[in-house]
């Protein structure tokens, strides 16, 4: 009976959308085709799962009386001004850059919704084109399994909870937003029970996450991209003087600036000095150290004991298994 | 969504868009609603029966069925009550702007500037949820991409200054540009290179300058497909490395093979293994990778199997102390 229902529903949104008083029940009933063959009970039912069912898919369905000065009956309608696509102008221009959004989501459903836009774009006559940017199609990809619940929820606002990392303890969060970052998707929200803002990578989410709340349940602060900021890279707050051996260590090179070598110091054949600015809380000591023999800490002493020490660490790590 | 309230919705998008698209085919409107023709059909048959309350002839949707079924072309009409398509849901919402922010991030010159003024518009069409996503491509500069594009374009050999990071070298190689991707985050350019005459793969990111060379590119067929596991080759060799907690965000920036998490009592015979220590098995892409990965770690890597992978590394730990004693006539 699927097409009977789909018949059903379909008219009763034109009912609703071409009717500018509030519609009482009864009038719903008398003239919307599906609903006059039911018993009372099971008119009931069937108007409110329709309801139910416009809704869910977005529907605004407004209830209301006409008359607010007498106790009329309530009614339904649906506003236009409310269902309809805005009108849009695009340009040319921006209606191809609108096609090469066509095969940029590599995650089904994120695709499914893309596809579905771009064919209510087309409904009002905007015609992007898919093929004609198809050189500049990047990928995103979402392989967290996390993801689909979590975008569910971050749109439709809604507490939710999950594991994370080596704890067993579920985490209750308010997901404000979601965000692709070097090709790992993070959560950013509140985390109701340590009343504090957190980061969560999806990839370290160790249980599916499960909706705990009402949708609209919270609201959504307004400076986000001000709390996104603890995935940006830690702003330097030293520099270091590093000898560099010509083309090598191009990492360490481009963030820095050549320098003159200090008085005490005779460089190496074919090194350089570099002036490098680097945040003491990151992995500067990491970084040079992958450099092995390229790279020559001059200044500070301080940062050039720290990869001293890590280099003799990595001797002392692995004992050659072979007796010399 | 239930498949009735599926149909519904689409149907909500057929009826304006079979409108503003008069005459047309059966199979064009199949690919455009992402459904099989047969399935057109049967939403026709439904929309037949769809019209304003009254239930009389003039009042129900216009239908062309044989037409339709037919030559497959489709004509629909007394429907102007549902003109226009429904306001996107906000996760149409979401994902249209997302896929556009996409584009916009390795987008240059004027292509860059339609896909801002339409992100702008659509913006404004959805409500507050497209600030709710944030996305970023790590593509490099965008001179760098737009010499790149063009030498495509225009079928340029090119002279690339690169930053190689497996090497850890600026390498200048002469390649012929055949295509820009995208995939996990980062911008790659796959090339034609004239020295080693193979394809090779570059990180846009560490594309430091373009040169043309004035010499056009030579043809070399289609490079390989680089598909969706870049660097997880089974065929590679394998290391397994014993990692503390300070070393095990490698296991998610690197390709692993397996990871495994151990409790305390599992402990590598001559090292005391706290709880949340991890072992895992990495294809190795190069011997100066994983060198370098063992020299960034240092004390993070507790063990490796097979021991003798070690070795360059240890060498070239070496031969930096031994650097530094000579600067500094010490070790520290």
């Amino acid at each position: 009976m699927a097409p009977r229902k789909s018949e059903r529903i379909v008219n009763l949104t034109i009912c609703l959308l071409s009717s500018r008083r509030y519609l009482p029940k009864e009038r719903i009933r008398e003239v919307v085709e599906g609903y006059h063959d039911l018993t009372d009970g099971a008119f009931e039912r069937t108007f409110e799962r329709d309801k139910d069912d416009l809704r869910g898919m977005g529907v605004p369905i407004e209830m209301g009386s006409n008359d607010k000065f007498f106790d009329d009956e309530i009614g339904y309608r649906i506003r236009r001004a409310d269902f309809e696509l805005p009108p849009v102008d695009f340009t040319p221009d921006e209606v191809t850059a609108l096609g090469a959004a066509a095969r940029v989501w590599q995650q089904a459903s994120a695709a499914r919704q893309t596809a579905k836009a771009l064919g209510k774009l087309r409904a009002v006559g905007v015609e992007p084109d898919v093929e004609r940017l198809a050189a500049l199609q990047p990928a995103v990809t979402a392989r967290e399994p996390a993801f689909d619940a979590l975008w569910q929820a971050t749109i439709s606002r809604s507490e939710v909870a999950f594991r994370y990392r080596g704890s067993d303890e579920m985490r209750h969060v308010e997901p404000w937003s979601v965000i692709w970052r070097k090709g790992s998707w993070y959560l950013l929200g509140r985390d109701t029970d340590r009343d504090q803002d957190r980061m969560f990578k999806m990839s370290r989410i160790r249980s599916l996450p499960t909706v705990e709340g009402e949708p609209g349940g919270y609201r959504v602060p307004d400076n986000l991209a001000e709390r996104q900021a603890s995935l940006e890279p830690v702003p330097p707050d030293a520099e270091a003087l590093v000898a560099v051996r010509g083309d090598r260590a191009p990492t360490i090179r481009r963030a820095g600036a050549p320098a003159d070598p200090p008085h005490h110091v005779q460089l190496p054949e074919g090194f350089a000095v570099w002036r490098v600015p680097y945040a003491r809380s990151g992995d500067f000591v990491g970084q040079i150290c992958a450099a092995g023999p390229d790279a020559v800490v001059l200044e500070p002493r301080e940062l050039r004991e720290r990869v001293l020490a890590q280099l003799i660490a990595v001797v002392a790590a692995h004992p050659d298994p072979r007796p010399a | 969504m239930s498949t009735s309230a599926e149909q519904v919705a689409r149907l909500l998008s057929l009826v304006p868009y079979l409108q503003t698209h008069p005459g047309i085919t059966v199979a064009e409107a199949a690919r455009n609603f992402d459904i099989t023709p047969a399935q057109v059909i049967r939403d026709l048959k439904v929309l037949w029966m769809c019209g304003l309350p009254g239930g009389l002839p003039g009042d129900l949707i216009e239908v062309d069925m044989d037409a339709a079924e037919g030559e497959g072309r489709i004509l629909l009409s007394n429907a102007d009550y549902l003109s226009r398509p429904m306001r996107f849901s906000p996760d149409e919402a979401m994902s249209l702007v997302v896929a556009l922010r996409a584009v916009a991030e390795v987008a240059t010159g004027p292509e860059a500037s339609a896909l801002t003024s339409a992100l702008a518009k659509l913006e404004e069409l959805t409500g507050d949820e497209s600030r709710r996503v944030a996305i970023a491509v790590d593509a490099g500069a965008a001179e760098m991409r737009q010499a790149v594009r063009d030498a495509i374009a225009a079928g340029e050999r090119i002279q690339l200054t690169y930053d190689g990071v497996a090497r850890g070298e600026t390498t200048r190689p002469v390649v012929d540009p055949v295509r820009i991707e995208v995939r996990d985050g980062a911008g790659y350019l796959q090339a034609w290179s004239v020295e080693p005459q193979a394809w090779r793969t570059f990180k846009l990111e560490r594309v430091v300058a373009v040169e043309s060379t004035g010499v056009s590119a030579s043809h070399h067929g289609e490079p390989p497909v680089t598909g969706g596991a870049w660097f997880t080759d089974r065929d590679n060799p394998q290391v397994r490395l014993t990692l503390a907690p300070s070393a095990v965000w490698i296991t998610e920036y690197y390709p692993v093979l397996d990871v495994e998490t151990h409790s305390g009592d599992q402990s590598v015979p001559g090292h005391s293994t706290a709880t949340g220590a991890v072992s895992a098995t990495l294809p190795v892409a190069s011997v100066d990778w994983l060198a370098s990965l063992l020299l960034r770690l240092g004390a993070g890597v507790r063990a490796i199997d097979p021991a003798e992978a070690a070795r360059p590394a240890v060498q070239q730990a070496r031969d930096a102390l031994s650097l530094n004693a000579a600067l500094f006539g010490d070790h520290g």
